[in-house]
């Protein structure tokens, strides 16, 4: 449909031609210059983001009631207080929360920070995952070698929901089902190697599991364009019985 | 329901993200911006000289939108035309201090491999007479057509984003196209003329500021 009515459209289509291409020549915006937009505005709204919840948590554990009303400051003086606080929260909450080192108090915030961060182009946000995946194993490695356990169970946490968003974001290309799969496999085996320097570490074996239910959710869900990977844990009757050989042992 | 051609978005998803970028949601956040973001860049660059400034003003009105966002109520104003408010009025404001005048971006084009130099200078001289004609339009008229053709808004959004009503968008547009033809010399009958080539022209070059 043209966005210009009423007019003979013969010309409007070439007007609309010429105005399409001038506009494509002389204004459309360099990929490099939106994303560089995007990080810096998204960084705000993830830094004012935190600035809410972090206000919220503070509502909830301010008393509800006092019995001194009278000692109450006027209502303009307590909304310039949380007027300078909320700017303060800004400056300072963002900066304590992009350094939040696993265990810390801003570490949650960090992780949903860097999360809704990922890019929405579906590639790019793979990637991104990779990333955020490889980033908890070396805190969560980092924590071990510490002996920092809180650390080590923070990281090991974010890292398991970092797995379930990456498999929710994966979609049913075979391609991109199976790159997942083998980062995830490689995981599962630093994760087991991990595990064996702990004298006893249940949250590395939560994580480990968690691995291994996205891989054989990841195979499931390859399955039917992936013939040659079969499903864990034996056949389904049927089909390639000249492979029966293997389970000779 | 109404789906602007620009926009693959409906208004009930638009709606919904709207509503979880109230409330702090970030991903809906940075999902409008994808929906919005070039749209703003190509209106703002139409209006101001420098490609630095299409960047920093563009960075400006997202990050204004995040401010005034939990104060945006949808009744019956179009979110983009809120949006586009806000741009209207950042660059109202570059421009009252900088004392700039609105004038159109005077881009340098780049050879690509498939187009000749006489090619390159040719599509120069018909994408500066486009330039032209639209400087030659009244400040309305031109606003009109970079929000409805180069941003892409309904006519419902321009209304609201120039503060005027629908019927004054119309007639604007109206005048504006037909000055406009006149001005580049597009006829109903014309088959062959040289705004033609800058439509066939630049899809074999690749052009920046």
């Amino acid at each position: 449909m043209s966005a210009f009515e009423g007019t003979n459209p013969v010309a409007l289509d070439r007007l609309e031609d010429v105005l399409d291409a001038y506009r494509e020549a002389r204004l459309a915006p360099p990929g490099a210059v939106l994303a560089r937009i995007r990080a810096n505005v998204l960084a705000q709204a993830a830094a004012a983001s935190a600035t809410i919840a972090a206000a919220n948590r503070l509502r909830l554990v301010e008393p509800r009631s006092t019995r001194v009303r009278g000692w109450l400051p006027p209502r303009f003086a307590r909304a310039a207080f949380g007027l300078s606080f909320a700017a303060a929260l800004t400056l300072g909450t963002s900066a304590a929360v992009l350094a939040a080192p696993p265990g810390s108090t801003f570490y949650n915030a960090r992780v949903l920070i860097e999360s809704a961060l990922l890019p929405t182009e579906l590639d790019a946000r793979l990637v991104g995952h990779e990333d955020l995946l490889a980033e908890r194993l070396n805190e969560a490695a980092t924590a071990a070698a510490n002996g920092d356990t809180a650390a080590l169970a923070a990281a090991l946490a974010a890292y398991q929901a970092e797995v379930n968003d990456a498999t929710a974001d994966v979609g049913d290309d075979p391609d991109r089902l199976a790159h997942l799969e083998d980062v995830l496999a490689k995981h599962s085996a630093v994760l087991a190697a991990l595990a064996s320097t702990l004298p006893q570490e249940s949250s590395i074996e939560h994580a480990i599991e968690a691995s291994s239910k996205a891989i054989t959710k990841l195979q499931q869900k390859s399955a039917p364009v992936h013939p040659t990977r079969p499903p864990q844990g034996g056949g389904t009757g049927g089909g390639n019985g000249g492979d029966g050989g293997q389970g000779g042992n | 329901m109404y789906v602007n051609p620009r926009y693959p978005m409906d208004e009930e998803s638009l709606d919904r993200l709207v509503a979880d970028a109230k409330r702090g949601n970030t991903e809906a956040f940075g999902r409008i911006f994808d929906e919005y973001a070039g749209p703003i860049y190509r209106f703002i660059a139409s209006r101001v000289s420098r490609p630095s400034d299409a960047e920093d003003l563009t960075q400006l009105v997202f990050v204004k939108a995040l401010e005034a966002l939990p104060r945006y109520e949808a009744r019956g104003v179009p979110f983009g035309g809120w949006l586009f408010r806000l741009a209207r009025n950042a660059i109202i404001d570059q421009i009252r201090t900088r004392r700039e005048h609105l004038s159109l971006v005077v881009a340098t084009t780049r050879e690509s491999e498939e187009a000749s130099p006489e090619a390159m200078a040719s599509l120069r001289d018909d994408l500066d007479r486009v330039a032209t004609a639209l400087a030659e339009l009244t400040d309305d008229q031109r606003e009109v057509i970079e929000l409805r053709f180069f941003a892409g808004l309904s006519v419902a959004e321009a209304a609201e984003a120039m503060g005027r009503q629908e019927g004054t968008i119309r007639g604007l547009q109206f005048r504006a196209i037909g000055a406009l033809r006149r001005s580049l010399g597009i006829e109903s009958s014309a088959v062959t003329h040289a705004p033609a080539r800058v439509a066939a022209q630049a899809a074999t070059v690749e052009v920046c500021w």
